[in-house]
């Protein structure tokens, strides 16, 4: 099962990638995405990823394109879905 | 009194008389400081009905009651009068040392009243006011008016709030620039002052500001000090504002080419992203600010090599996709001339765009533009435009006066693509793909603002669907105003909102360290809704109608024709029934009138008794 997750911000800078492709086991769910995209890259755990709880700090927000904003980290992955990773911190 | 001085400065231009009147603590508390104070002080001091650029329209500055401690970003004032973009309630804010020269000098508001008889400049020396002849500084730009006023002084401690030529010729809606590169910029605070012909206020504030309780304020500001380096403030720190392009163009919200499209396909190169990596020169903060979301860009090559230029994201998104714009150099061109006319960047390029496109369809011509191809994506148009306004030269004279104005004058249809809410011009968010925000422009209180409604965030939230209007809507718009004019009123900057678990308990034991008033959290949440109310009841006063509180024909009648976001729209019947539920939730009228009884349940009889008669 493939996903895709396109990056924003500081972010992209971290991964030095404006999108990344995941390759996971059927039946992934969304924490399975966050915990991949850890695996690439550690710093994540610094500002973005909560090494306790392996969720989002906020400001960071996954958005599934077609669907809208995910709160459910456990929510299951389609083949061929699309994350937007990005800071909901707007404004200026 | 601690943190507060309980001074009011009232200044009148006419008769060159100033008077120091006292403010109680009863209404610091009920209106805390900045947008609150400023705009409770204009319904009190302002005639009814008054013309924004007669002498009959007071100008308020209004302090932070935490500015001069140690509260981060607390160095902000308010300006508030009546707009001669909306007629309504106009405030704006500003920052950094300006904002602490004022409450140094020993005053939380200062008021200008009267029209001074020829261009004065104001110097207030902490209880001395002196009045100076400006006719020397017509023309230049704020950055050179502060040199010049500081030159004339001899003291580089002088700070100093001034008008550009844009405002000395009324431009609707000229800024007032401070510390070089900060404006109180929406609304046309700077035309006000331009028909008061006061081109300049220099302070030198040298009081000392008492905190009530020092070692308990030092407690909780260092640790929001240390909250403000973390993940809650990383994208202003580290890319600015203008990180919002990429996200918003992705979201089929970025406002292209007067709205006729939300994505733009040269945001790429505009993006925070792209401006990190090739233009950064030099990030700044304003003063007493630990988040320092400022971004200085410098052009290395072409003809505006060597021009440096702050740049944030409503100004990006204002001279750059709304009028088709995707070079980098001209878009700092424009901001530049912009900050040195002091015209306001979001209308400015919300007016350009709209000119654009009365070119692109014909009704405007060449003639028009002295020849000036005024096609979407000319960066020499965009430049080329925006002299034309700060100078009220040709075309510019027309735009000047904002896209309502000019649409009525003329006409054609042009009215359709006339983007703005009550006058003024719609920031940075398509409202058709963000429905609550929407909403949020609709009713807004000072026209359509992002920052006054800050209702994007309801739909950039999980569990909302942004495409969609529904009843509840009302509520999380109500809920988002009030709590944007807590901040705007203490003043707090927006950005350190992230840096607080449970703001009101915080910001509320916060304000009592400071000031030694009890204030509870719900006291400061009500502070709030007192505050919108009061902002309403100014505009009730000044004429406002049921049928202002709405948006332009484009966001009915013209889907977003690409991107996340195709087909979307908003009918008249679901904006009808999101404005319905705001005035429900609001406790007003079916009419979006304020009862007397709302008005006596947030403890504003003094206002029932300014309110009499209308």
């Amino acid at each position: 099962m493939e996903c895709t997750v396109e990056l924003f911000g500081t972010l992209r800078q971290l991964m030095e990638a404006s999108e990344v492709k995941l390759k996971l086991p059927p039946g992934s769910s969304l924490k399975d995405v966050l915990s991949a995209l850890v695996q690439r890259e550690a710093r994540l755990l610094e500002g973005v990823v909560d090494p306790a709880t392996n969720a989002l700090k906020p400001p960071y927000r996954f958005y599934q394109e077609g669907k809208g904003f995910a709160d459910d980290l456990s929510q299951k992955v389609e083949h061929g879905a699309r994350f937007l990773l990005m800071s909901a911190a707007v404004g200026g | 009194m601690y943190s507060y001085f309980g001074k009011c400065l009232v200044i009148d231009l006419t008769t060159q008389r100033t008077q120091v009147e006292e403010l109680s603590e009863s209404l610091l508390s009920s209106y805390l400081g900045g947008v609150g104070l400023g705009t409770r002080l204009l319904l009190q001091k302002s005639t009814p009905g008054a013309d924004p650029l007669s002498s009959e329209n007071p100008l308020v500055f209004a302090s932070s009651g935490l500015a001069g401690t140690m509260v981060p970003t607390a160095s902000k004032h308010a300006v508030v009068t009546k707009s001669p973009l909306t007629g309504l309630v106009g405030d704006s804010l500003s920052s950094s040392h300006w904002s602490l020269a004022l409450k140094r000098a020993g005053y939380d508001a200062l008021i200008v009243t009267g029209m001074a008889p020829s261009w004065v400049c104001l110097f207030i020396d902490d209880d001395i006011v002196h009045f100076r002849k400006a006719d020397h500084l017509l023309g230049k730009g704020s950055s050179q008016t502060e040199e010049a006023i500081r030159r004339e002084a001899g003291d580089n401690r002088v700070r100093v709030a001034s008008i550009g030529p844009g405002g000395e010729r009324l431009v609707r809606y000229a800024c007032i620039s401070n510390d070089s590169n900060r404006q109180a910029g929406r609304t046309g605070t700077g035309a006000v002052m331009g028909s008061k012909r006061l081109k300049a206020i220099a302070i030198r504030g040298t009081r000392p500001i008492s905190v009530w309780d020092l070692d308990g304020l030092q407690k909780v500001c260092t640790a929001l000090y240390a909250k403000a380096q973390t993940s809650a403030t990383e994208k202003y720190r580290i890319l600015g504002t203008p990180g919002n392009v990429l996200v918003l163009n992705r979201l089929s919200a970025l406002p292209t080419r007067n709205f006729q499209q939300a994505s733009f396909e040269g945001a790429e190169g505009i993006s925070g992203e792209h401006l990190a990596e090739c233009y950064l020169a030099k990030v700044t903060a304003c003063a007493t600010c630990p988040i320092a979301c400022e971004h200085l860009y410098r052009v290395k090559d072409g003809p505006y090599a060597g021009l440096e230029m702050m740049l944030d994201y409503e100004s990006l998104f204002a001279l750059g996709p709304l009028c088709g714009i995707s070079s980098v150099p001209a878009i700092l061109k424009a901001a530049e001339l912009c900050d040195f006319y002091g015209i306001d960047t979001i209308s400015t390029g919300g007016c350009i765009a709209w000119a654009m496109e009365c070119f692109e369809k014909g009704l405007l011509t060449a003639n028009d533009t002295h020849g000036l191809d005024l096609s979407f994506g000319n960066p020499d148009a965009l430049v080329g435009m925006v002299e034309s306004i700060g100078k009220r030269g040709g075309l510019g004279d027309l735009l000047a006066e904002g896209t309502r104005r000019a649409s009525a004058q003329l006409k054609g249809g042009s009215e359709h693509w006339a983007i703005h809410s009550k006058g003024l011009e719609l920031p940075g968010y398509d409202p058709r793909s963000m429905k609550t925000q929407a909403l949020g422009f609709a009713v807004g209180l000072r026209g359509g603002c992002h920052n006054r409604s800050p209702s994007y965030e309801v739909d950039m939230s999980p569990g909302v669907d942004r495409l969609k209007a529904e009843l509840g809507r009302g509520l999380l718009n109500k809920e988002k105003e009030d709590f944007a004019a807590v901040l705007d009123s203490l003043i707090l900057c927006k950005f350190m909102r992230r840096c607080f678990g449970d703001f009101f308990a915080e910001a509320s034991g916060l304000y009592t360290l400071a000031t030694g008033i009890n204030m509870s959290p719900a006291d400061l949440k009500q502070v709030g809704e007192r505050v919108n109310n009061l902002k309403k009841a100014f505009n009730i006063r000044e004429g406002w109608t049921h049928a202002d509180d709405w948006l332009p024909p484009r966001m009915f009648k013209d889907p977003i024709p690409s991107g996340e976001a195709k087909g979307a729209v908003l009918s008249e019947a679901e904006l009808r029934m999101m404005i319905d539920d705001y005035y429900k939730a609001r406790g007003w009228t079916a009419e979006g009138l304020i009862p007397l009884t709302k008005l006596k349940e947030l403890g504003m009889e003094d206002v029932v008794e300014l309110m009499k008669g209308y």
